[in-house]
């Protein structure tokens, strides 16, 4: 027998379940109070996972998040024997050329090195954040050019003495240093000609390690790092600060990020002196501070939502047996067995939304009084919503269903006899 | 007014019951309803089924109206044998060939009286706003076109049972059946209600009554007597 829908009429199961809902508000509303709990939790547990997730990925964002940063790591004295003896010294130059080559995932890699440095004169005096890196690494690290241009791959391979000055800076500076044209800045141990001012890179997200509080200051050809005294291995090149990963597609990076882990790890002869930052990895750190509070919630949500269930079921099965004669009426002016199936599972269903509606309402103002007062982070999407009332929709049906089938397989004159 | 039906009638027998039986089965015992009953009514007649409480007539009037099965013979409608058709098929018959009143109105207390009347018509696939046209149109016809929006509980026991007269005739049926439709009015209310059911076969509804009411014999055609599920003559 095929199921045809064309003659299910909506409209008159709804208003009828609307009405009963109306008619008996104490009962619905204490049966839609489990389901109100079970979608407030539910809507509490999303609503912290996305917000670890966007925190992630704002603090990802400068880089974006197919991201792999790869940072030094301290060796302890006995990892430290064992790496000078097999001739290991760290991330050099050499890893950032040879990674793209030997990991398919890697589309471009940025090797940085960061220089403490001082200006030699001008009237204003202090340390100065100077970052080597290559025109890829300027794409990567997202340093925009707002003035002059940036270096070209040519004055990058000589190690040309020319720099890019951030706006912060160029200001603190005057505009021009001195020396008037071509503009020079004076540090320390050596003269760079500037060629172009930048806007502030996006900072590195905190938790990779070796990252800098604010900023570079002064961006110059990696290889020009060297003439500022960082350190040079005369087989693999300059050391790095650290990698920045550009992967291929940010799919998979966990995976991703495991595989550039074991290339370098076998570059360095299995000495782990560097470090894997990834944006998953990170998120998987994060959300182990907040997973006893989601699986507390979660669990108390599951069994708030089983409890509704029941409760909704036991206002069914109690409206099924009190309308008995209804459903005979029903069926007398020609209502189709799943036509009265679809009055009493609306009513359910409506129920149903009905306590996710103010569970959804209630999770999210404690999400963001949550977020307020305990600080984690809480967002509710259109996600959560979503899910509230697929939740609450799903708990309806299930609850509705066994009474609304009950209901629709009396017999005719039994019905109307009650 | 006039209130043509919506198809033009053709001719011969509306329905035929041939050989009915019906049986209840409980744990201990059958009970048989109905035993060995045939007859036929004409459509746009007017039939009366009278007998002694529990002699069968209301089980009759179930089977006539499609709500239940014969346990045994036949029950052919409109040219079709109820037995064989779906539990879906027999709903569609009940939503288009058959409109039912009862001695208890059994209107829906969440419904108006627009909305009541509306159900069947839904039900029968009818859109909602031509669903509200006839519903308009039937309730004007039983004269309460100044009380859509009134719920039963604000309706005298006459004005409900005009009510469940209206719902059932929306649709048009061919088959009105009526349990004790004066059961539960005073005589005056039930002169009225009984005109209106007359007023109705005669724009070609066929009318078969159940009821004890002695009164009600003049206008019946045809009267099946029915003693402990048995036609007597």
């Amino acid at each position: 027998m095929g199921v045809s829908f064309s003659r299910l009429a909506l409209r008159p199961a709804l208003r009828l379940a609307l009405r009963q809902i109306r008619a008996h508000r104490l009962r619905s509303a204490l049966s839609a109070l489990g389901v109100l709990l079970g979608v407030g939790s539910v809507t509490m547990v999303v609503a912290v996972g996305e917000g670890t997730r966007r925190e992630i990925r704002a603090r990802f964002a400068a880089l974006g998040t197919d991201t792999v940063i790869v940072t030094q790591r301290p060796l302890s004295r006995e990892e430290g024997g064992i790496g000078r003896r097999l001739h290991v010294k760290g991330l050099a130059h050499r890893d950032a050329l040879d990674l793209p080559l030997l990991c398919e995932e890697v589309r471009d890699v940025a090797p940085e090195v960061e220089v403490e440095t001082a200006l030699a004169e001008g009237r204003w005096r202090g340390g100065l954040r100077v970052l080597g890196t290559t025109p890829a690494g300027l794409r990567i690290r997202g340093v925009a050019v707002v003035e002059g241009r940036p270096f070209s791959e040519r004055e990058a391979e000589a190690g040309d003495r020319v720099a890019l000055v951030s706006e912060t800076l160029w200001r603190k500076l005057g505009g021009a240093p001195v020396g008037g044209s071509p503009p020079v800045l004076r540090l320390s141990q050596s003269l760079l000609e500037v060629i172009g001012v930048f806007r502030a890179p996006g900072s590195l997200p905190e938790e990779a390690p070796g990252a800098s509080s604010g900023g570079p200051e002064v961006v110059i050809p990696l290889r020009a790092a060297a003439g500022l005294g960082a350190p040079v291995d005369d087989v693999r090149g300059i050391f790095l600060t650290r990698l920045l990963v550009k992967l291929r597609s940010d799919d998979d990076d966990l995976r991703a990020a495991a595989r550039v882990e074991e290339v370098l790890l076998r570059a360095h002869r299995g000495v782990r002196d560097f470090v894997v930052v990834s944006p998953v990895r990170l998120l998987r750190e994060k959300e182990g501070t907040s997973r006893s509070l989601r699986q507390m919630l979660a669990l108390t949500g599951g069994i708030a939502l089983l409890v509704g269930a029941i409760g909704i079921l036991n206002v069914m099965l109690a409206s099924v047996s009190e309308r008995r004669r209804e459903v005979g009426i029903h069926r007398a002016l020609g209502a189709r067995r799943r036509q009265v199936v679809l009055l009493f599972l609306s009513e359910a269903v409506l129920l149903a939304l009905l306590g996710g509606v103010l569970g959804l309402a209630a999770g999210a103002a404690l999400s963001v009084a949550a977020a307020h007062v305990a600080g984690y982070p809480a967002v509710v999407s259109p996600l959560g919503v979503a899910l509230g009332f697929a939740t609450s929709f799903g708990v309806g049906v299930a609850a509705g269903l066994y009474p609304a089938i009950q209901a629709s397989w009396m017999e005719p004159m039994d019905a109307m006899r009650t | 007014m006039s209130w043509p039906s919506a198809e033009p009638v053709p001719p011969g027998d509306l329905c035929r019951v041939e050989g009915l039986s019906r049986t209840f089965r409980t744990a201990a015992h059958e009970v048989p309803a109905l035993r060995d009953v045939s007859f036929a009514i004409p459509r746009s007649a007017r039939v009366g089924i009278m007998g002694p409480s529990g002699s069968g007539k209301s089980t009759l009037l179930g089977i006539l109206g499609c709500l239940d099965r014969p346990s045994s013979g036949r029950y052919v409608l409109e040219g079709r044998d109820v037995a064989g058709l779906s539990d879906d098929a027999l709903s569609d018959i009940r939503a288009e060939t058959v409109g039912f009143v009862f001695q208890s109105f059994n209107l829906i207390a969440e419904l108006d009286v627009l909305e009541s009347i509306c159900l069947p018509l839904e039900y029968r696939g009818f859109s909602r706003v031509e669903a509200v046209a006839r519903a308009r149109d039937a309730a004007a016809r039983v004269g309460l076109g100044d009380r859509l929006d009134h719920r039963p509980w604000q309706l005298s026991g006459g004005e409900q049972q005009r009510v469940a007269i209206a719902r059932a005739v929306a649709g048009r049926p061919r088959l009105l059946l009526a349990d004790e439709p004066t059961g539960n009015l005073d005589s005056a209310t039930s002169r009225e209600i009984i005109d209106l059911l007359l007023e109705l076969n005669r724009d070609g509804v066929a009318l078969v009554v159940v009821t004890h009411n002695e009164e009600m014999t003049p206008m019946f055609q045809q009267i099946l007597r029915i003693r402990d599920g048995r036609l007597v003559l």
